[in-house]
């Protein structure tokens, strides 16, 4: 068993040209419960944590996030405190101390379960998936690049090098909630992120994103526009969830869980923007 | 592959599989069984055990990930045969039931005061977060980790 440690990106990026059906490995909470399962046989394992180019936190004209910083990393980030709390917060309810201590954004992206949790805090971030080939990098919005479930678009011989998101104005106002059977440890039933801006009272830039309900991330902008420039209230916020809710019907059709998850859609979005919008006060 | 990494301040050097998980390789090479396996996919964290100051999921860290690691066991606690001021509390506050969850409960518990000598109960709570124990003791745990924390010593 080939158990491969680029320590530098070149030497990652030209190891995996050569393996290209080898595992990539991060923080292992996926890819080691997967094995155990026997859903996954791996030939081989390409090590990405000691990369230091996928291990940093930078805020320049934009932030970059690496691959492998771990939600713990995240969740302790004084540079996403101040710049994007929201995906600070998401991180902070990954699985459990244990689990945020290892799993790794790029890992949460890769392995695209619509239950992850960073993926509709990224979403509603706008942020973009940074992917390294062999013939160069390009760059691509998660509802673009997560397919479907355990579905990442990407091709043999890419590699995840991070996000790039634009930091959050003062004007922005944000929130993320989840829902499951516990805090620690639950896979999200229903999981969501909202980042909007409030200009003179009035709510601009709505994104939205409700996870765990479709089967891939995607924005809800039936919701948003119904939203845009609008001044927050209670009532208009529950017609974007019952905009929401129907959104996830005309998506996934009739579910076994969707008499669950039709009505929660509602309340949670409202939920949701409630909670951005008295952020705002504060 | 020859692995070398530091476990409960002493080096230790062995052959291993690199996807042999760092569970495993304490339980079965090393023969140190304080770590406790149960589910097997990190969501009972009775095989937590601290990895560079973090608590982990021993079942999920594969060996070829510890080169140059420093690793603490439940083992690594007590000193000269005498139980650490964490593990008498844990005593002393009826902290341990059938006794499985205890060794991840301890690893946690002492991650957690590493970092925060002087944590809030809730933070002690969510420190324990991903620990089960299925006597559902928790009271007494939290109690047990706050008595340590007021002592100043874990």
């Amino acid at each position: 068993m080939e158990f491969l440690r680029p320590q530098a990106l070149e030497e990652a990026l030209s190891l995996l040209a050569e393996h290209p059906a080898y595992t990539i490995l991060a923080g292992g909470t996926d890819v080691v419960v997967r094995r155990r399962e026997g859903r996954l046989a791996p030939e081989g394992y390409l090590d990405v944590t000691l990369v230091p180019e996928l291990r940093e936190i930078w805020n320049g004209e934009s932030i970059f996030v690496g691959a492998a910083v771990t939600c713990r990393e995240l969740e302790e980030s004084p540079i996403l405190a101040a710049v994007c709390p929201l995906l600070a917060a998401a991180a902070s309810t990954v699985g459990s101390p244990q689990i945020r201590s290892r799993a790794t954004l790029g890992g949460n992206v890769a392995n695209a379960s619509p239950a992850a949790d960073l993926i509709p805090a990224l979403t509603a971030a706008d942020a973009q998936v940074v992917i390294q080939g062999r013939q160069g990098t390009r760059r691509a919005a998660l509802p673009d690049l997560i397919q479907g479930p355990g579905r990442c678009a990407l091709e043999p011989g890419e590699l995840i090098l991070g996000v790039v998101l634009e930091p959050f104005r003062e004007t922005a106002r944000w929130s993320f909630d989840k829902i499951g059977r516990r805090n620690a440890l639950a896979i999200a039933r229903m999981n969501g992120a909202v980042v909007l801006e409030e200009e003179g009272g009035q709510m601009r830039n709505v994104r939205l994103c409700v996870g765990a309900a479709a089967r891939r991330p995607v924005r809800f902008r039936g919701a948003e526009a119904l939203l845009e420039g609008q001044n927050p209230d209670k009532d208009l916020f529950r017609r974007a969830g019952e905009a929401v809710s129907q959104a996830i019907l005309e998506e996934t059709g009739m579910r076994e869980s969707s008499r669950y998850k039709l009505p929660v859609a509602v309340e949670f979005t409202a939920r949701l923007l409630e909670n951005a919008a008295r952020r705002g006060q504060a | 592959m020859k692995l070398e990494f530091i476990l409960n301040d002493k080096p230790v050097s062995l052959e291993v599989e690199p996807d042999m998980t760092l569970l495993d390789l304490l339980r079965e090479r090393l023969q140190m069984t304080g770590t406790k396996r149960s589910c097997g996919v990190g969501e009972c964290g009775a095989c937590t055990v601290i990895v560079d100051g973090e608590p982990v999921n021993a079942c999920l860290y594969l060996a070829g990930q510890l080169p140059g690691r420093w690793v603490y066991t439940v083992e690594g606690l007590s000193k000269d045969g005498k139980l650490s001021a964490l593990q008498q509390a844990f005593l002393d506050h009826h902290a341990v039931q059938c006794g499985f969850c205890t060794p991840g409960m301890l690893m946690s518990a002492k991650a957690l005061l590493l970092k925060n000598p002087h944590p809030t109960e809730a933070e002690i709570r969510r420190a324990l977060s991903g620990n089960l124990c299925r006597c559902t003791g928790y009271e007494a745990i939290v109690e047990a980790v706050g008595a340590a924390a007021e002592r100043g010593s874990s």
